[in-house]
């Protein structure tokens, strides 16, 4: 058997997408290499713990961002595995090995998506100090407290914050004529996520 | 050189487009308005010309909050609309060169109503961050976050979802 051959059925073997006569052909390698069995245990596993995280039909956030910063760290592991794969001195059970981590890598990058996704809330200690339906507030200020106040009328919220340092004019520049206009800007969260 | 002069501007006319179409992340999905609300019983007129009365309608939402029911003028200090982008935490200044009081909005999740939009809102008063917000904002409707003192009167920041992108 050529290792073409011989690395698309492993492939294939992970995933139990084998017929009976290629499992026949599989059965000499399976049986040079025990650990194989090992790993493959290991990966249909963790597969089916990602089964379990995420739902079957459900849209991530910015799809097409989650895409791109997708395929660049699969890029990106590809080509750190070329660099040990080249490294390496050859060898058949070393390119099946490789081809054997391509599924993991790939598991490894959505598992770290969903953790990072997690993540892009902030850890720091905060308290919930108040709730209305469809919101949470938090502050990392002690002194902070608030009360969220529904106007049934214009449905309007407000939100009364006690504890907040009083601001002086010199904090706020007031005199300095008209204010309407563009005065912000815009940080880049994409490593956030 | 006279070419160059006018080939130049055009290609980083064009790189420009072309980077900010290689990054989803600065799609405009939205826009919010932040205004600089304040109640005093003191007078409004050494506040400058910039200065806005607000509405009666708007006043009266206002003193349902016990500590300014007492409060006799209300006034806009400041205001400014800024775009809501996909993958970037947006800053908003609605006093300009102060950033004693700041408000960022950074989308939660994908506009799945035509009209809402879940928006995580900080809070940010001298450079410390002292409340974050998520909630579902909805177009128009205006949130009121009654914050520090100053003077003698009370300050307030809205919140408004202008308007969200159609999807």
């Amino acid at each position: 058997m050529n290792n073409d051959r011989k690395e698309e059925l492993l492939t294939r073997w992970m995933d139990d997408a084998l017929s009976e006569e290629e499992l026949r052909e599989l059965e000499p390698v399976l049986a040079e290499h025990p650990e194989l069995q090992a790993e493959r245990t290991d990966y249909l596993r963790m597969r089916e713990e990602l089964r379990g995280v995420i739902p079957a039909e459900s849209e991530p956030p910015y799809p097409d961002f989650f895409n791109s910063h997708l395929e660049r760290q699969i890029r990106e592991s590809g080509r750190s595995e070329e660099v040990v794969a080249s490294r390496r001195r050859g060898g058949a059970f070393d390119r099946m090995k490789l081809w054997l981590m391509a599924p993991a890598a790939t598991a490894a990058v959505v598992m770290a998506f969903l953790l990072g996704m997690k993540s892009a809330q902030p850890n720091f200690e905060e308290t919930m100090i108040s709730a209305a339906p469809g919101s949470e507030v938090y502050s990392p200020l002690a002194s902070v407290s608030t009360e969220v106040i529904l106007d049934k009328e214009s449905e309007a919220t407000l939100l009364v914050v006690e504890g907040l340092d009083p601001l002086t004019d010199n904090d706020l520049a007031v005199g300095q004529g008209l204010l309407e206009g563009e005065h912000g800007y815009f940080v880049n969260t994409q490593k956030v996520y | 050189m006279k070419i160059l002069r006018l080939v130049l501007p055009i290609m980083l006319a064009v790189s420009a487009a072309v980077a900010h179409a290689q990054d989803p992340g600065k799609e405009v999905i939205g826009k919010v308005r932040t205004e600089l609300l304040f109640g005093t019983n003191g007078p409004v007129t050494s506040l400058g010309s910039g200065v806005t009365e607000l509405s009666p309608v708007e006043e009266t939402r206002l003193r349902k909050v016990s500590k300014l029911v007492t409060l006799k003028n209300f006034v806009k200090l400041g205001s400014v609309e800024q775009d809501i982008l996909k993958g970037y935490k947006s800053w908003a200044q609605p006093i300009r060169n102060s950033q004693a009081l700041m408000v960022t909005f950074q989308p939660q999740a994908a506009i799945k109503e035509s009209r809402r939009l879940r928006l995580d809102v900080e809070y940010w008063q001298k450079s410390k961050m002292a409340l974050r917000w998520d909630r579902v904002f909805e177009v128009g409707k205006r949130v009121y976050l009654v914050g520090p003192k100053w003077r003698d009167g009370n300050l307030i920041i809205t919140v408004e979802l202008v308007s969200l992108v159609d999807k």
